[in-house]
């Protein structure tokens, strides 16, 4: 590794940017480890942060709850009087929504970055804007209204339509540009996998909360997207459990997290109201059960 | 000087510098202790054509214990520390001056200090030719020398996840291509740059029998790196239009686009071939691999020049004329040099991993 090519840009060793990593003068393979550790922790700590969250977004492995989690949080988020707008990126699962109550989906922020002849002139001028507000956003590209709104990136409906990564850069352009003030949160139903970190969409979050079932893979992959996101330098990562049986569960659940650095926000216990509306695909009603549960998660955010 | 000549090569640098004379003064030797440890035959060398016997004493007696505590780097040195050393302080100051210039002196927060790696060295002190005539051509090849005989890369050079250096495809080889990211267009990375300064490149300039045909002033640095060689008076500012007249010069040699293995590049754009880049042989495969139409193949075998991996070669295609060329896209590093240089236009570029394939931050694990 010389001097020219280091990774954090000092042009020499004791540079004004230099961090003193050791990676210009690691000599054995044990101190390029040490090294490499200093480099992430250094780009974790330099990331921007929010003194309380503002853009939330919520992964995790396909099928643990990501959209029902998200429905939960942000009506939880509404109901303490924040003004909350829901951005689904999950180009394969059709349902949210429905699970917001809403009748109808808006209309795709993809369709302003088609560049397909045949579609219809939209005004996108307001995502060309250096920033975007949430009042900036036309109402037929965020549907609901009184201070919860929903906004959709797009969804693959064809077979042979490609790779999502033209979605995953509108979703970039769109969260870096968002400005929120005080009192405005955005929840982000995030694809499912971590394949959405690889295209760095995740890098203008300033909170991650990965949604755990009880399941080896989900919890695996759960310990993944903390150690990603930790090297995007995202300050507030975190697990929410969902669909625990039981609390013997949640306690052994909570414990593989913690070897794996992640720490557990909180716990949605198994819901059969949560699962029949998900099954239904109707509104999630505010009198089940999880909704105790969210409000302790909501609590612990802003702790 | 060509392909399959390496040793030879070699063994010529070797021959070389073997019957120049060493220095007797022992501070070289101590100096040269410093930077790597063990070697008495090439470091103090090419210590001391950088120094002078003078400049030397100055270096050995760095960092200055007198000197004053700075809030940024300087390469200030107090008046008790040319007095001990006998000197006038305005000679010491522009020797300290040409040292810097020359790289072997860097500004740090203890004032002036020697460069601490010979790393650091080599990617300094290669780069400033205004020194060329008191360096003389001995400091090349003894550069040259530590750098060991060069060898055209080979597939398990590379070891994944662990790579340096990755290689960016040549921006005209993905233009058009979906899912280019803008951390591997060469030119969304220019563009996006306050500062580009184009320097000497240091691999260039140690071989100085290498055949890749691009010119030593072909090292594009960014950031701080940049700004360092404009203070020093080393390379020159371009624009960013400059830049990609530049690079589309290179499109007839064989030439490929490097910078660290991670999302930011925050230091160069290399254009390095294998007769003098080390990097390359271990640099991580781009995301994409180049594809080949047969129909379209003229069968010119100029790509297969172009590829430093060795990724191509010819076969009989069933029901095609003649034989054509075919790319091992297990061997091929995607750096689109084939592409550009197809003049039948048969190749294309095609995106084959996942965007994760390049980290976030450099990590050797």
């Amino acid at each position: 590794m010389g001097l020219f090519h280091c990774p954090v840009g000092a042009a020499y060793y004791d540079d004004e940017e230099c961090i003193d990593c050791g990676m210009c003068y690691a000599k054995t393979s044990a101190e390029r480890v040490e090294a490499s550790k200093k480099i992430r922790a250094y780009f974790q700590a330099h990331a921007a942060r929010n003194a309380v969250p503002r853009k939330i977004a919520l992964c995790g492995k396909g099928g643990v709850g990501k959209s029902t989690m998200t429905a939960l949080l942000a009506r939880a988020l509404r109901a303490e009087g924040n003004r909350v707008l829901v951005l689904d990126t999950d180009e394969s699962n059709p349902g949210l929504y429905r699970l917001l109550g809403l009748e109808r989906e808006p209309r795709y922020l993809i369709s302003l970055r088609k560049r397909d002849p045949g579609a219809i002139e939209l005004d996108g001028a307001w995502l060309d804007r250096e920033q975007i507000a949430l009042d900036d956003i036309p109402a037929e590209f965020a549907a609901g209204g009184n201070g919860f709104r929903f906004m959709m990136i797009g969804k693959i409906e064809d077979p042979f339509q490609g790779c999502a990564c033209s979605m995953a850069n509108v979703v970039k352009e769109f969260m870096e540009k968002l400005t929120l003030g005080d009192g405005e949160i955005v929840v982000i139903d995030m694809e499912a996998g971590v394949e959405s970190f690889g295209r760095g969409v995740e890098r203008f979050v300033d909170t991650i909360l990965a949604v755990v079932e009880p399941s080896y893979e989900s919890m695996a992959l759960a310990g993944k997207i903390a150690y990603m996101a930790q090297g995007m330098g995202i300050g507030r990562i975190g697990a929410v459990l969902n669909k625990v049986p039981t609390e013997n569960v949640r306690a052994r659940m909570a414990e593989e997290l913690g070897k794996k650095g992640v720490k557990v926000v909180g716990t949605i216990l198994f819901d059969p109201g949560l699962n029949e509306a998900g099954f239904e695909g109707r509104p999630i009603a505010s009198e089940d059960s999880a909704r105790e549960d969210i409000q302790g998660i909501v609590k612990s955010l802003f702790e | 000087m060509k392909k399959g000549d390496e040793v030879q090569i070699f063994n010529r640098l070797k021959e070389r510098v073997a019957n120049q004379p060493k220095p007797e003064d022992p501070v070289y030797y101590k100096l040269a202790e410093q930077l790597m440890p063990g070697d008495k035959e090439y470091m103090p060398r090419i210590l001391s054509k950088l120094a002078t016997p003078e400049q030397a004493k100055i270096v050995a007696a760095l960092p200055d214990p007198d000197v004053e505590p700075v809030s940024g780097r300087s390469l200030e040195v107090s008046e008790a520390f040319a007095r001990k050393l006998g000197m006038d302080k305005a000679v010491v100051d522009k020797h300290i001056r040409e040292l810097f210039e020359e790289g072997l002196l860097f500004p740090t927060k203890k004032g002036p200090a020697m460069a601490r790696t010979f790393i650091q060295l080599h990617d300094a002190a290669l780069g400033n030719p205004r020194y060329d005539e008191k360096l003389g051509k001995d400091y090349f090849d003894l550069w040259g020398i530590l750098e060991g005989p060069m060898s055209p890369p080979k597939p398990e050079d590379i070891h994944p996840g662990r790579s340096e250096f990755r290689i960016m495809p040549r921006w005209k080889s993905v233009q058009g291509v979906e899912g280019v990211q803008p951390y591997e267009d060469v030119r969304a990375i220019l563009k996006a740059q306050e500062l580009i300064v184009l320097l000497h490149c240091g691999c260039k300039r140690s071989h100085t029998d290498r055949w890749c045909g691009v010119p030593e002033e072909s090292c594009m640095t960014v950031g701080r790196t940049a700004q360092y060689n404009l203070d020093r008076n080393a390379g020159r500012k371009i624009t960013f239009e400059e830049a990609m007249e530049i690079l589309d010069r290179y499109d007839k040699l064989p030439v490929c686009n490097l910078t660290v293995n991670q999302r930011d590049v925050g230091q160069l754009v290399c254009n390095c071939h294998y007769c003098c880049c080390l990097a390359i042989k271990s640099a991580e495969k781009s995301r994409f691999v180049a594809v080949i139409d047969p129909e379209k193949c003229k069968g010119c075998k100029v790509c297969i020049e172009r590829c430093q991996f060795g990724a191509i070669s010819m076969k009989a295609y069933p029901g095609l004329e003649g034989e054509r060329a075919v790319v091992d896209p297990e061997i091929c590093r995607g750096c689109g040099c084939c592409v550009i240089s197809c003049k039948a236009e048969a190749r294309t570029m095609k995106v084959v991993r996942p965007p994760e394939h390049i980290p976030e931050s450099l990590s050797i694990y």
